[in-house]
């Protein structure tokens, strides 16, 4: 006869969070029937719970949010085009004063000349660079825009 | 699970953009949490049109309150905690009750020496409509607090960890409270039915 039954908590968590049961707990409730059937009911309730509808609030809760937003401020991506302009500029400036004086010294040697080339290629190469992933970015921002944030099964928000 | 899920990188992708200033990003940010708002507003709002200002103002704050967002948090929960802290305090004002007062913390499980005695024998052949309307007039019958609990693990598939930062919550006392509601949604279907005892 059995005097002792399994807690109502491990019957409840057991059939409505799927944990696992031990040996005995186990072997207690296969054989034990006031058990089973309070399992079956939670297992009943868990089931109801998963196929209550989902509610709506009857609005486009992300218009009615937008438009009461304040005006935006500038973008950071227009603040950085405009350092980035900024930078290339003083960039330019520097390499036309450092080639205006390699030309002053020309009589000293070609010395000056080659370092002046080594570091417009130097600057050039890093412009690609800036442009290329300013580029990149362009192209990921458009693609959310167009609404390609495909929903994707198991991941936390 | 309510709502729809996005890839947590997009996610911070837009938090991203919403913070350089895009403000078009955050529509998209609302459409990836609004299940969750929803279903903690349903569950602890009972009138419909407060409901509706209510969301727009949790939606509103977490605007105002994005530049604070630290990265590393999940965003889902963080908007759910401003979701049900902006609940909470709409309950103090209409003055409404948050929690059954008769869920007290330590209350743990009952062992089946308590209930074998009354726990009725359950026909199973109920048809899911029927069940589900049942479960549904059950779960309005608990206090707010229960009734969201219910609906973050069993709806929206929230983690202990996750409902206890969104509440506020000890994860112990959520597990407590959670247990209860569990029950008494028991006992409510139970007696719906008009189960016979064993």
């Amino acid at each position: 006869m059995i005097k002792q039954h399994l807690s109502e908590e491990l019957l409840q968590r057991y059939a409505m969070e799927g944990i696992s049961l031990d040996g005995a707990d186990l072997l207690h409730l296969q054989q034990c029937t006031a058990c089973q059937q309070l399992a079956e009911t939670y297992q009943l309730v868990q089931t109801g719970l998963v196929h209550l509808a989902q509610p709506s609030l009857d609005m486009d809760l992300a218009a009615a949010v937008m438009a009461q937003l304040p005006a935006s401020k500038p973008t950071s991506e227009k603040a950085l085009a405009v350092v980035l302009v900024l930078v290339v500029l003083a960039l330019a400036a520097c390499i036309g004063i450092s080639i205006q004086l390699d030309f002053s010294f020309l009589q000293s040697g070609t010395g000056p000349i080659v370092s002046g080339l080594i570091g417009l290629t130097a600057v050039g190469c890093l412009v690609f660079m800036l442009v290329s992933s300013w580029q990149d970015f362009h192209h990921k921002i458009n693609q959310l825009n167009k609404g390609n944030l495909q929903p994707s099964n198991g991941a936390a928000v | 699970m309510a709502g729809q899920l996005y890839d947590s990188r997009e996610i911070q992708t837009l938090v991203f953009r919403v913070k350089s200033g895009d403000q078009q990003a955050f529509a998209l940010l609302i459409r990836a949490t609004e299940g969750l708002v929803t279903q903690i507003l349903f569950k602890m709002v009972p009138d419909h049109e407060d409901r509706r200002d209510l969301a727009q103002d949790v939606y509103l704050k977490v605007f105002r309150s994005l530049p604070g967002f630290r990265q590393d948090a999940k965003f889902s929960t963080w908007v759910g905690k401003i979701a049900y802290n902006t609940a909470v305090n709409y309950l103090r004002k209409k003055k409404l009750v948050l929690s059954d007062p008769s869920l007290k913390d330590g209350e743990g499980a009952a062992t089946a020496t308590q209930w074998a005695g009354d726990f009725p024998a359950i026909d199973l052949v109920l048809q899911r409509r029927e069940l589900t309307a049942t479960i549904q007039e059950a779960l309005s019958r608990l206090a707010p607090l229960q009734r969201t609990l219910i609906t973050l693990y069993h709806q929206e598939e929230q983690s202990y960890e996750d409902m206890a930062v969104i509440t506020g919550l000890p994860i112990g006392t959520l597990k407590s409270y959670l247990f209860r509601a569990r029950k008494a949604l028991k006992e409510i279907l139970i007696n719906q039915f008009k189960l016979e005892p064993i």
